[in-house]
């Protein structure tokens, strides 16, 4: 199995996340994300690969919150690869998009043509206190000034899998996961190969009646696909009274 | 032609044409070439790593972690996927124990006033003022611990004559209470949520913060998308749109106080309709019947739940009666801030009624019993200590009565600001504090002899509520501890537990638990296990050894077919003062609210609150960080001219506490909320801004029969004052999706 047998996708149940916040953590503490002080959220410089979205629809007493995990949707036509002047992000054979760290140049132009905010420039040099530097990942980079980051999938996680698959002369590695829906405590996120019509992902991607992608009509052909979320009628109405009897 | 860009690079590489145009354009070659030429760290293939299974103690849930370990250096926490309570699932603050391990504010070693000492010095320094105390002035307060620390502390109480206290923030004491007056079990139940029908949640938060928020979740995604059964149904009853109120299908807002009406007027339609066992009813009612749930009646009660006048109907409350009658088993869950009323008693014993009514009780997908630890050592463990003892503890203290105080992995001064515990510790002669890292409780003390990390340590958990059968955590040191170029550790800490086994052995202190250390106390234990259980449970070792590795493996022992057994003797109850005995609802548009304060999924209770990680994430249903907020209806807000931002001060019998206004779509007018564990004052360089601890207004109120603290009957005055904040959260800070004009959430109506 080469690379170039996988094309990695996720599904995002939005039924099933309680936007606890959990994957979001998980995702900095894989992939070394910066830690996001106070200065960070009010000059809008915070960066998080996965965020969880909130909105509300109402307000008292009617009101309802939805929560959306957003990340990188590793578009099959994405707007932020034509626009890098230095080739510094590209779509690679398992269909991630992937951000070359040695090659940015910090021109920020595809976190300007990104539709989802999905990218992050590091506007000042991470650092940690050296304690801190125990708990980094010797497996991911470390990004410096200048440089533009996002979700990568687990990259890391993907390339080791792909290798122990390759090892053990096994099919598609199914037995790993990305940090994210690893931490999910509702399994709200499921990531696989979309090439395995027998993987979960695939399953989920092909539930036509709740799978959608986000802002579909831009024609970005995503990676991730959310599954509808449920409301059931309120209580009162009369379509709760019918469904109880 | 349809050429993309990039199909035309990759035509354009790959052919010899391309290299003749190209070398016209002057692009060097290496340009196409698409793949890095270096390799970064995501592209080596790394040696092996070790995975450890252990006990995360931070969220005190008691479930099960696996920590990722490199050349020594715990490096991720993740969930363990074989442990019942959780099944790998996790919650931010559990996440960040690797920041708490390696925090740069933990105490490198022993101090005394400030200055470092050797643990010898240290050691004798507490050897003496033990001995020098008298021990009816002294005490030992801790968080709960229902493993071997506990045990262990306990036997070291009580061998000292030391009165033993246990500081639980959110108390659950009217839980344990109801439980055992509905169900005689001293041990919480089990709720069987992921095999469940419906939930109706009534107060009880239960995906973020109440009793085990991690264990729930978990259940909860079953609940809602389990693999061959429908989709459950979630009803939430609260005066606070929280985030388990955002996950629900209905939201019933509710006025606080008012929750275990609202069980019982739930009762009485299923009762009425013939939906309910009526021997069940009978029984509770010691005969009367439906006739005893008659003053509930929807019709004549809706009008006086809601949290504003109007909002909840007869015909509300009936078809949730009826939802929950037609989708079950139905798991029926009273808490937080509904047990943390005067009546809090009744509203926990309402909810657990409404269990039985519906037929739940000892089923699956309903209410299950939890058997007890089968290490005796474990089975009589005190409970935490109760808010109305606490009052009595400050009162002492502020008469001088007490001399000594020795302090472990709790916080008095922050949880307990109402009660000016604060003041009232500074009258004591000695404060000897055993925390890792700086606290507005160890800031008071004289001496400091810094615990180890829970994952540098040896000790156990018994979790409370358990899975339905017995368990039990293990944990065990994983990381190495840090040295510096000196090869002196960077953190020269010793386990509290250690500790306090040495200080018991010279004396010969009478122990249930055996060992010299913690280490040989859990290892005893689990021999004591092994030979308890031959062949039975999650291991089963031919050898001690075999055992001792298996158990160390899983990251502990657990008997599924130990199952509690349910015997239900179904008590009968009084239901006639409850109406009389209804809190005060504050009408709209005066100028007081009730303050329902809450613990988010991120910073909780505040133990977490050192740890930028939590500090960062975003409280889910505000996506505010770092600081504390009040939530304002933003109606209201408008009415009293209040903005977003703006600072207001919230004021209380008890005092006073300055916070930045929220704007909140879904909070009742006469209600405000502002989250726990905020405003430390002393926490390290990553400590919240010390305005917003909302303990110190908290109304010095008692749960009526279990002297718990009523925290969430606080009425308050809001006081404008005339300036602002800008606001840190992660709302604002990207362009929202909605913006972009498409249907973004996207739902399916059921």
């Amino acid at each position: 199995m080469t690379m170039s047998d996988y094309k990695w996708g996720m599904a995002v149940d939005i039924d099933a996340c309680t936007g606890c916040q959990a994957c979001v953590i998980a995702c900095a503490a894989e992939n070394n994300l910066p830690i996001n002080l106070e200065r960070d959220f009010t000059e809008r410089r915070a960066i998080a690969w996965i965020r969880i979205e909130r909105y509300w629809e109402g307000e008292y007493p009617n009101v309802h919150a939805y929560f959306l995990p957003v990340l990188c949707q590793h578009c099959g036509n994405a707007p932020c690869e034509p626009v890098c002047p230095v080739y510094a992000t590209y779509h690679n054979p398992a269909g991630l998009n992937v951000q070359v760290y040695n090659r940015c140049v910090g021109t920020r132009y595809c976190a300007n043509n990104c539709p989802y905010h999905a990218r992050f420039f590091n506007y000042r040099r991470p650092t940690w206190p050296e304690t801190f530097h125990n708990y980094l990942n010797p497996d991911v980079t470390v990004r410096e000034r200048g440089i533009m980051e996002k979700c990568t999938f687990c990259i890391q996680r993907i390339n080791a899998a792909v290798r122990i698959a390759k090892r053990t002369g096994t099919d598609a590695p199914d037995h790993f996961m990305t940090a994210c829906e690893q931490a999910c405590p509702t399994d709200a996120l499921t990531f696989g190969n979309l090439n395995d019509p027998n993987s979960r992902v695939s399953q989920l991607f092909a539930d036509e009646s709740r799978a959608y992608t986000l802002q579909e009509a831009i024609g970005t052909e995503p990676n991730i696909r959310y599954l509808k979320g449920v409301a059931t009628a309120k209580a009162g109405s009369d379509e709760m009274a019918a469904a109880a009897h | 032609m349809d050429l993309t860009r990039r199909d035309f690079l990759r035509v354009a590489g790959a052919t010899s044409v391309a290299g003749v145009l190209f070398a016209g354009c002057a692009i060097p070659e290496r340009e196409l070439i698409k793949q890095s030429p270096r390799d970064l760290p995501e592209d080596l293939a790394q040696g092996l790593e070790d995975m450890y299974a252990t006990s995360c103690v931070s969220c005190g849930e008691g479930h099960g972690i696996l920590v990722r370990v490199a050349e020594g250096r715990a490096k991720k926490i993740e969930g363990n996927p074989d442990h019942p309570l959780n099944r790998g699932g996790l919650l931010p603050g559990c996440l960040a124990g690797v920041q708490s391990l390696y925090h740069p504010d933990r105490f490198s070693g022993p101090m005394e006033n400030g200055q470092s000492i050797t643990w010898a010095n240290g050691l004798a320094r507490l050897n003496a003022l033990l001995s020098g105390a008298d021990a009816s002035r002294t005490l030992l307060i801790t968080r709960p611990n229902r493993g071997h620390l506990g045990a262990v502390t306990h036997e070291f109480a009580q061998g000292f004559g030391i009165r033993h206290l246990q500081l639980e923030p959110l108390e659950n004491a009217a839980i344990r209470q109801a439980a055992k007056d509905v169900f005689g079990q001293d041990r919480l139940p089990f709720f069987d949520i992921a095999n469940a029908g419906s939930v109706i949640s009534i107060g009880a938060d239960f995906l973020e913060s109440w009793l085990a928020p991690i264990h729930y979740s978990k259940a909860y995604g079953q609940f809602r998308r389990g693999e061959g059964r429908s989709r459950g149904t979630h009803v939430h009853a609260s005066p606070r749109f929280s985030m388990t109120a955002a996950n629900a299908d209905t939201w019933l807002p509710i006025a606080p106080g008012r929750e275990g009406i609202l069980a019982l007027s739930i009762a009485y339609v299923l009762a009425h309709e013939g939906l309910a066992d009526e021997a069940t009813v009978n029984a509770m009612t010691g005969g009367l019947g439906e006739a005893a749930l008659a003053p509930y009646r929807p019709d004549a009660i809706a009008d006086q739940l809601g949290a504003t006048p109007g909002v909840l109907t007869g015909q509300m409350i009936t078809d949730v009666a009826h939802n929950l009658a037609s989708h079950g088993p139905t798991v029926v869950l009273v808490g937080s801030s509904a047990a943390a009323q005067p009546n809090g008693l009744f509203n926990a014993k309402a909810g657990m009624i409404l269990n039985g009514v519906l037929g739940s009780v000892g089923r699956r997908g309903g209410v299950q019993f939890n058997s007890d630890t089968s290490l005796p050592e474990l089975q009589e463990l005190p409970a935490p200590t109760t808010y109305s003892e606490w009052r009595g503890v400050r009162d002492r203290l502020d008469r001088g009565d007490i001399d000594l105080v020795l302090v472990d992995g709790a916080n008095p001064v922050h949880a307990l600001a109402n009660l000016k515990f604060g003041q009232a510790l500074s009258r004591a002669r000695n404060v000897v504090s055993f925390s890792s890292e700086p606290n507005e409780t160890t800031a008071m003390a004289d001496l400091i002899l810094p615990d180890q990390h829970y994952l540098e340590s040896w000790g156990t958990d018994v979790p409370d509520p358990g899975p339905g059968y017995e368990a039990l955590t293990v944990q065990q040191p994983v990381a190495a501890p840090l040295l510096d170029g000196s090869r002196r550790a960077v953190h020269d800490s010793r386990a509290m537990g250690d500790v306090l086994i040495s200080l018991m052995q010279p004396r010969g202190t009478s122990r249930k638990t055996r060992g010299d250390s913690m280490e040989r106390v859990v290892l005893n234990a689990l021999a004591d296990l092994h030979a308890a259980n031959p062949g039975r449970g999650s291991v089963q070792g031919s050898t001690l050894a075999a055992f001792t590795t298996g158990v160390l493996q899983r990251g502990g022992w657990w008997n599924i077919a130990g199952r509690g057994v349910t015997i239900w003797e179904r008590p009968a109850f009084d239901f006639a003062p409850a109406l009389a005995d209804m809190p005060e609802r504050i009408p709209e548009h005066t100028d007081r609210y009730h303050l329902i304060p809450f613990a988010s999924s991120t910073v909780g209770d505040g133990s977490a609150g050192h740890l930028p990680w939590t500090q960062s994430a975003p409280d889910p249903v505000t996506s505010m960080v770092w600081h504390s907020w009040v939530e304002v209806n933003s109606r209201e807000a408008a009415r009293l001219g209040l903005r977003d931002g703006d600072l207001v001060a919230l004021e209380s019998d008890s005092g006073s506490v300055e916070v930045p206004v929220y704007l909140h779509p879904g909070i009742p007018p006469n209600v405000v909320a502002v989250p726990f564990g905020r405003g430390r004052a002393f926490s390290g360089r990553y400590g919240d801004n010390p305005d917003g601890n909302v303990n110190t207004v908290l109304a010095d109120i008692e749960v009526d029969g279990t002297g718990s603290q009523a925290w969430g009957a606080t009425t308050v005055t809001i006081r404008p004052l005339g300036r602002r904040m800008r606001m840190a959260r992660m709302e604002g800070g990207f362009t929202g999706q909605q913006l972009e004009g498409t249907h973004i959430i996207q739902v399916e109506y059921t």
